[in-house]
């Protein structure tokens, strides 16, 4: 039931994003996200999704692996796609019933959103997918490093998101061991109305949010008793080095980055 | 059909569909009657908690099918749902499923699930809360209060406040103090001579079987390589040993003895054996 998503996901590989710094790869992904907002035609979107085959195909992820990264946005994507059919306004009407009108602008906003998503939500995959979460909160880290200044405890932070991330395979398994346990003892969770199906989620969740303080308990003791003071001082075993790679990715967005402000200047915007 | 549960040619992958599938439980069978008592020994991932847990249809097998008082558990819903009331299953570490205010609350929240009258329900507490010496002070503590081997107990008392016909428990005693473990197995054994339901134990613990169990049954790889009598399974040292089970400590050292020249004999199981065959020889001298 909850082990089957994939988003958010690390799958290991030694592919060319794989092997990036990953500031390089969370600065191109927050500049990818910018520029599919920038998207004003479909020329320009096209050129965005053209790119982020070719990123998918540079992350040597398995194609279905990525389209399963989609399947629990599926329905904010039918969501999104039913709401601007039906509610855009403008353009010829191809199609009306019963005071439902459906314009060629209502067809076009749902189909360049809906791709818009999938942009969106790929390309992020993407960046877990090749990047392991403690790469990931070393480079956060590293990146929001200048917030030092400010008298903000960056390490600690990114300490703490590297717990959370740690913990989430571990409370997955930990519910579902509570479920069997309290299922053995005849709780019925599919069953009844509303009412009797929330209250039914009592016996899972005190005995989780128990274990979860127990176990935070546990693990600050084991990190005290292992000489953790937090702070900034911190070293790293391994010293992140920009290299010819994390340039290519930044030359990969500046590519895009002009392409889409051609085709926005030489084709219509849909929006 | 005259056993009450009967398993047969039981399969469980839990890699479900995809090619290379590993079994965790591959063509097992097993029958157990009512007042038994079995223990059930594996090395850590031999497929033992797997296996206990197709007893009452937590997992549904791949193929194979399960018989408890003469019905497939699998012919629908309604009966998939009250077997978990006729086999009792108490998993590792049972304490941290407790989650009600007071510890009679939590007693009873099997048999509220039974839809017992609140009198009966009553009585189920206190019957079960007299089975795991849980007094009558402690069941308006919250369990939260409790110590580790108390909440053990009170967790132990919760699956059988719903009257299994065969209860199992999955390493009752692991993590307890020896203390708190020797009274817990005598708990167990009080419960299943005075209500006469079956008792499965899950254990790598052999002194802990041994002072238990008639029936051992051995599982390794995902598979019963033995079921038997007690004296007949410990017989099997080097097998057990090949397997990276061990036999009892004392049997160990009456092996040794054995070895060394000693006429002893080596179907020595508990330390009151031991005393009792021990005790002439030294009178003698």
């Amino acid at each position: 039931m909850i082990n089957n998503i994939t988003f958010g996901q690390y799958i290991p590989g030694n592919s060319f994003f794989h092997k990036c710094d990953p500031r390089s790869k969370l600065i191109g992904v927050f500049w990818y996200v910018v520029l599919i907002f920038l998207c004003k035609s479909f020329f320009s979107l096209a050129l965005v999704s053209a790119f982020t085959l070719i990123s998918v195909i540079f992350s040597g992820v398995n194609l279905k692996t990525v389209l399963k990264s989609l399947k629990p946005v599926l329905i904010i994507l039918i969501f999104t796609a039913i709401v601007n059919l039906f509610y855009t306004s403008g353009g010829e009407i191809i199609f009306a019933i019963r005071g439902f009108k459906i314009t060629e602008k209502g067809v076009n906003t749902a189909v360049f959103t809906v791709l818009r998503i999938i942009n969106l939500v790929v390309v992020s995959s993407l960046l877990t997918y090749t990047t392991t979460p403690t790469m990931l909160t070393d480079g956060i880290e590293r990146l929001l490093h200048p917030l030092t200044y400010l008298h903000i405890n960056v390490g600690s932070l990114a300490m703490m998101m590297t717990l959370a991330l740690r913990f989430i395979p571990t409370l997955i398994e930990e519910i579902q061991r509570i479920i069997n346990a309290q299922k053995s003892r005849g709780a019925d969770f599919e069953n009844g109305g509303i009412v009797s199906r929330a209250k039914a989620l009592v016996p899972i969740f005190v005995p989780l949010i128990i274990s979860s303080f127990r176990r935070a308990y546990e693990l600050a003791f084991a990190m005290t008793a292992r000489c953790y003071t937090g702070g900034n001082e911190r070293t790293r075993m391994k010293q992140m080095k920009i290299k010819v790679r994390d340039i290519f990715v930044f030359v990969y967005c500046v590519v895009l980055t002009s392409g889409i402000i051609v085709l926005n200047r030489l084709f219509e915007a849909v929006l | 059909m005259n056993h009450f549960v009967e398993l047969k040619d039981i399969s469980y992958s839990y890699t479900q569909g995809s090619k290379n599938r590993v079994f965790a439980v591959k063509d097992v069978n097993f029958n157990l009657n009512k007042g038994e008592i079995v223990g059930i020994i594996g090395h850590t991932g031999s497929g033992k908690s797997t296996l206990i847990s197709v007893f009452n249809g937590l997992l549904k097998p791949a193929s194979g099918s399960v018989f408890v008082d003469g019905q497939d558990i699998f012919q629908d819903k309604k009966t998939l749902y009250n077997v978990k009331f006729k086999v009792g299953i108490c998993f590792q570490y049972p304490e941290y499923q407790l989650f009600e205010e007071t510890v009679f609350k939590d007693i009873a929240f099997g048999p509220k699930n039974m839809k017992l009258t609140s009198d009966e329900v009553k009585q189920r507490v206190i019957s079960a809360a007299r089975y795991c010496d849980i007094s009558e002070e402690m069941l308006n503590k919250s369990p939260f209060e409790l110590s580790g081997g108390e909440k053990r107990r009170v967790a132990v008392a919760g699956v059988m406040a719903m009257n299994p016909d065969i209860l199992i428990l999955d390493e009752p005693a692991a993590g307890l103090d020896p203390a708190g473990r020797t009274k817990l197995i005598g708990l167990i054994r009080d419960y299943n001579r005075t209500t006469g339901s079956a008792v499965i134990i899950v254990s790598h613990n052999m002194e802990e079987v041994c002072s238990l169990c008639e029936r051992v049954v051995v599982v390794n790889k995902s598979k019963i390589v033995l079921d038997s009598a007690l004296d007949d399974v410990f017989s099997h040292s080097e097998m057990l040993s090949s397997i990276g089970l061990d036999v009892p400590d004392v049997t160990k050292l009456f092996l040794k003895l054995k070895a060394a020249g000693v006429d002893l004999p080596t179907d020595v199981y508990t330390p009151e054996q031991a005393a009792e065959i021990l005790k002439p020889l030294i009178n003698r001298r």
